[in-house]
Parts: structure tokens; C-alpha cells; sequence
């Protein structure tokens, strides 16, 4: 790659923090950029150390309106303005973190990973299925939420993959203590526009570790029902499973085998979600249940 | 005369068999394919291995659930699927 001519930096704002195995920097002048960058940005408190680096810089072009993206001291792109840069630096950063986690053996899947009452639980849906609405509910309720979106698998452990909690309107009706904090998140201008909400800007213990998973839950939307939880079978629900996993460098049979190795122990479950406390309260129950 | 492959079923070739917790998951390479077996079936596909005939499976599977009858039909029913799954041979 080739160095292309861009504007000193003025007043550096370095950003950093952890992205699974990955310590990421971006340095950056601009205080446009730094607000963008809120939304990628997160303080989870990850226990794996991180043993690889990734560094970003964002300078604003010298001749020209935009910004030129630098990865390792290399340019990256030319980007014409800061939600450009946000977006191009988020897939980046995340596509070389999910290559190495796969590389380490881990299949990536959609799902949220929560502790409730002492058990690991991977709620397992597509997006939009509701999976956020429900861990929001069951931070404020004390469970310990790790990740709302993917997670890795591997030999039956699971690991969240950190990211804010993407929020969407509405969210503060349904989970009416979040709503003194939505107007400060971040927010994305997507159709509908994402809020990030990291725990710990309000004050909320945010911990992403890895352990044997002990329930997996199938999450299915029940558009304005109940809520309704109960026992699933593990190689029957295999198939849905999969559908939500990643592929990345692994192979199929890969995929396959680690997906089984979270089925060999862990409780399968099927839970239509509806009423979002009511699901909540089951999820809570799966505890009492084993 | 020696018995074949259809009197003493047998698992293909080229099968990964991962266990979860109520039946099996094969991969198939070639033709790429993935196998969800039941707790049944997996037993089934699991006693499959050359040796034993569909009448001896059965008997195995009467003393394991002491069932009043042999599965007869019901394990040749099995054996036919798997068969048509090309996961035993």
C-alpha cells in the first residue's frame, strides 16, 4: 500500500480498547471522528489477555474534504466523511478479530450470552428476533449480561464477543430504566437508528469471561403473545442452530463439530418471546428448572 | 456363503460422528451432507457395524428398553432410512 499526503495531526484523541484477543488503538484528530467512534468503541472488562495488537489512524485529507484511514501505519482507504470512517473501521477491526478467533478454533454464532441464577445461557436468534430487548431487561433485573449479539464456541465454552448493546427506538417502553440514559448513546443513523448502550457508562458491572455453556435457548419472535419456555431437543434443534453460525475460516465439518460440542452438555431450550419481562422471568426459572 | 452389506448392515465410509446430548450429528463429506440423528436412530446407526444382522440389532435393542417384542419392523424401518441417508451401507 502507498502513503497518500494528508494533514498533520493537531490534537491527537487516542482511542483504545479490548476486542477479544486484540488490543485496538485508534489514534485520530478529529473531534467529528471521536464522536463516531463512540458507537464501535466499548469498557467491557474482558478476561482473556490481549495478545495481538491492531492500530488505526484516521487524519483528515490535506488537500481535499475526507479522511484518509491508515491500518498499521498502511492507508486503508479515503473516506468522505466521519460515519464513512466509523463504518469502514468497524468492519475492519471486527472482520480481522472474528479471522483470528476462527484461526484459534472458535465458530462464531448469533446469540446473546447471559449468566442467570449461577448458569451460562446462549439465547440463539437471528436479528431482530429481540435478543437485545431481552438482555437490556435482564441487566436491570442483576443478571450479568455479557453480549447481545455473537458469540464464539468452542470444545463446549462460549465467549461473548463485546460490543454496546444495539438498542432501537421504543426499547425504553418495554425496559422503562433505560430511558433517563437513550438520548446521551451513541447512536447510529440507520432505518431505524441504533443506540450503543455500554453498561458501564451507567454505572453497571460489565464482565465478558469464558466457561461451559449450561443452557442454550432457541429464541423465536411471538409478535405481541406470551412468552413461553420449555425443553428442546438437542439434535433436532441442531439444524436452526447452525443456520445461526458465521462461517469464517473453519471448515463445515468444523462448524459442525463445535456446535455439537456445546450440545453434548448444555440443556437445549425453545423460547417464544412475547412479553419481554414475562420472557425474562422464565429465563430466570431455567436455574430452579435444572 | 459370506453375508453381504444388506444382511449385516455397516456405517459408510467417511462419516464424522459428533454426539450431543439425544443422538448423534454425522458429517458427510462426499456429497457434503449433515445428518441429525434421534436417540433411536442413533442407536441403530451405532450397532450398524458390519457384523451384526437386523435381527441381532433388534434383539439388542428388546433386552435394552426390555421390550415385549422384537422391533423387527421397526429397526429394518430404521436400517431402510439410514440406508436411504447414506450413512450405513
Amino acid at each position: 500500500m502507498h502513503r497518500r499526503a494528508a494533514r498533520p495531526r493537531s490534537h491527537p484523541i487516542a482511542l483504545q480498547f479490548q476486542l477479544l484477543w486484540h488490543r485496538v488503538t485508534i489514534d485520530n484528530s478529529s473531534a467529528a471522528i471521536a464522536d463516531e467512534l463512540r458507537y464501535l468503541v466499548q469498557h467491557a472488562d474482558q478476561a482473556i489477555a490481549p495478545t495481538m495488537s491492531m492500530r488505526y489512524e484516521v487524519r483528515e485529507r490535506a488537500t481535499a474534504t475526507g479522511f484518509v484511514v491508515f491500518e498499521q501505519g498502511d492507508e486503508l482507504s479515503v473516506e468522505s466523511d466521519a460515519v464513512s470512517v466509523l463504518d469502514t473501521l468497524y468492519r475492519r477491526i471486527h472482520q480481522r478479530a472474528f479471522e483470528f478467533a476462527s484461526l484459534q478454533g472458535w465458530v462464531r454464532m448469533h446469540g446473546a450470552v447471559v449468566d442467570v441464577d449461577g448458569h451460562r445461557v446462549l439465547l440463539v436468534g437471528a436479528s431482530g428476533v429481540g435478543k437485545s430487548t431481552l438482555v437490556l431487561r435482564l441487566l436491570f433485573d442483576g443478571a450479568a449480561v455479557h453480549g447481545d449479539e455473537s458469540a464464539l464456541v468452542h470444545d463446549g465454552h462460549v465467549l461473548a464477543v463485546p460490543r454496546p448493546l444495539h438498542l432501537k427506538p421504543g426499547v425504553d417502553d418495554l425496559v422503562p430504566e433505560m430511558a433517563p440514559f437513550m438520548a446521551s448513546l451513541p447512536c447510529l443513523d440507520a432505518d431505524p437508528p441504533v443506540r450503543a448502550f455500554d453498561p458501564t457508562t451507567a454505572g453497571l458491572p460489565w464482565r465478558i469471561d469464558e466457561t461451559r455453556l449450561d443452557d442454550l435457548v432457541l429464541v423465536e419472535r411471538a409478535h405481541g403473545g406470551w412468552s413461553s419456555l420449555e425443553p428442546a431437543g438437542a439434535a433436532a434443534s441442531m439444524p436452526e442452530i447452525v443456520e445461526q453460525v458465521f462461517p469464517n475460516q473453519e471448515s463445515r465439518a468444523a462448524v459442525i463439530r463445535e456446535v455439537a460440542a456445546v450440545l453434548r452438555t448444555a440443556k437445549c431450550w425453545r423460547l417464544r418471546l412475547g412479553d419481554v419481562a414475562e420472557a425474562a422471568g422464565l429465563l430466570e426459572s431455567i436455574g430452579a428448572a435444572s | 456363503m459370506e453375508p453381504t452389506t444388506a444382511d449385516r448392515p455397516a456405517r459408510a465410509d467417511g462419516l464424522e460422528v459428533n454426539d450431543v446430548s439425544d443422538g448423534l450429528v454425522l458429517y458427510q463429506q462426499d456429497p457434503e451432507r449433515v445428518h441429525y440423528l434421534n436417540n433411536t436412530a442413533s442407536l441403530v446407526f451405532e450397532l450398524c457395524d458390519g457384523r451384526r444382522s437386523p435381527d441381532e440389532i433388534a434383539t439388542l435393542l428388546r433386552e435394552a428398553f426390555t421390550l415385549e417384542r422384537l422391533p423387527i419392523e421397526e429397526v429394518a424401518s430404521c436400517i431402510d432410512e439410514l440406508r436411504g441417508q447414506g450413512v450405513i451401507r
